[in-house]
């Protein structure tokens, strides 16, 4: 029997981007600032999170609040209860936002194409780009 | 010694409570090693691979490890991967750091672990306690201001075929 229960014991944003991968048989009791979450399993569990901050300080302007920019994909293989891949892109902060403003490239899956660093997800549909999960 | 094997016996006897001998059983199991982040009774491997350095850690019986951003106690089997890019717009030679050092200066890019046994962990990052089995991997935690691109590739049992291209600051 699985008895999981997931309690929040916070009402803040997150700070931190924070992508991780969990799996527990037995017994396991946390609390994670970075998770936001605290969380306790008695059983099997196993859990993929992946946590954005909702705003972050406006570097021109202190006062100022901005979403956080981010370009990522990430993709990840089990075996059995283990994780057994893991491939992920991202391009964060200024480094984002130069890349979304390149006017030459007219096709998203130009800017950043999982494909090109080993992806095994299948070819994104030409008419919908985001489909795939990425 | 023979205290200990007559305390062994007394509590390895049919009488003792099954609460004295399942500590005893895993005290036994536990003092077979015992270990202080690098030093002790724990093996270190290191890598060196496309775009990173990867160091994997692998320990039986007690282990104490101060080094990561979440310390943890761990009493049973303890293995670890650690993938630190091997260089940073902020330090051109991650590489040449002995171990010790490249925790301390350097944010690892992911942190994969397997625990079989008991491990307690606090740090700013989680405080959690747990008895079994469980794979922890933190692929990702960066502040939210941090600018940087990242892309790798990790097989957890092959670190060295791990892919790291990584532009960005990395010192803590």
């Amino acid at each position: 029997m699985v008895v999981s229960l997931l309690l929040a014991v916070s009402a803040c944003d997150a700070t931190n981007l924070y992508v991780a991968h969990d799996t527990v048989v037995g017994l396991n009791a946390q609390v994670s600032p970075d998770r936001q979450q605290g969380r306790f399993v008695l059983g099997y569990d196993r859990d993929f999170i992946s946590l954005v901050p909702k705003s972050v300080e406006d570097d021109e302007d202190s006062d100022k609040r901005d979403v956080m920019a981010l370009l990522s994909c990430s993709e990840l293989e089990v075996d059995g209860i283990f994780l057994s891949r893991y491939l992920d892109v991202l391009v964060s902060g200024e480094a984002a936002i130069e890349l979304a403003k390149n006017d030459s490239v007219t096709d998203p899956r130009l800017i950043f194409d999982c494909q090109r660093f080993g992806s095994r997800l299948p070819e994104p549909d030409p008419d919908n780009p985001a489909g795939d999960g990425q | 010694m023979l205290t200990i094997l007559e305390m062994a016996r007394t509590l390895c006897h049919r009488r003792a409570p099954h609460s004295l001998r399942a500590i005893l059983i895993l005290m036994t199991v536990a003092t077979a090693g015992c270990s202080i982040n690098e030093y002790g009774l724990v093996e270190h491997e290191r890598y060196l691979g496309e775009g990173h350095v990867t160091l994997a850690v692998s320990a039986f019986g007690i282990h104490l490890d101060t080094r990561d951003v979440n310390p943890s106690l761990t009493m049973g089997r303890y293995q670890a991967v650690h993938v630190f890019p091997d260089r940073c717009a902020d330090l051109t030679d991650v590489a040449a750091l002995e171990t010790g050092a490249l925790f301390r200066r350097v944010h690892q890019q992911i942190s994969i672990s397997h625990v079989y046994g008991l491990q307690i962990m606090a740090g700013p990052g989680e405080s959690s306690l747990t008895l079994g089995m469980r794979e922890h991997a933190r692929l990702l935690s960066v502040d939210q201001s941090t600018t940087m691109r990242r892309s790798i590739i990790m097989n957890p049992s092959e670190p060295v075929g791990t892919k790291l291209d990584f532009d960005g600051r990395c010192l803590k």
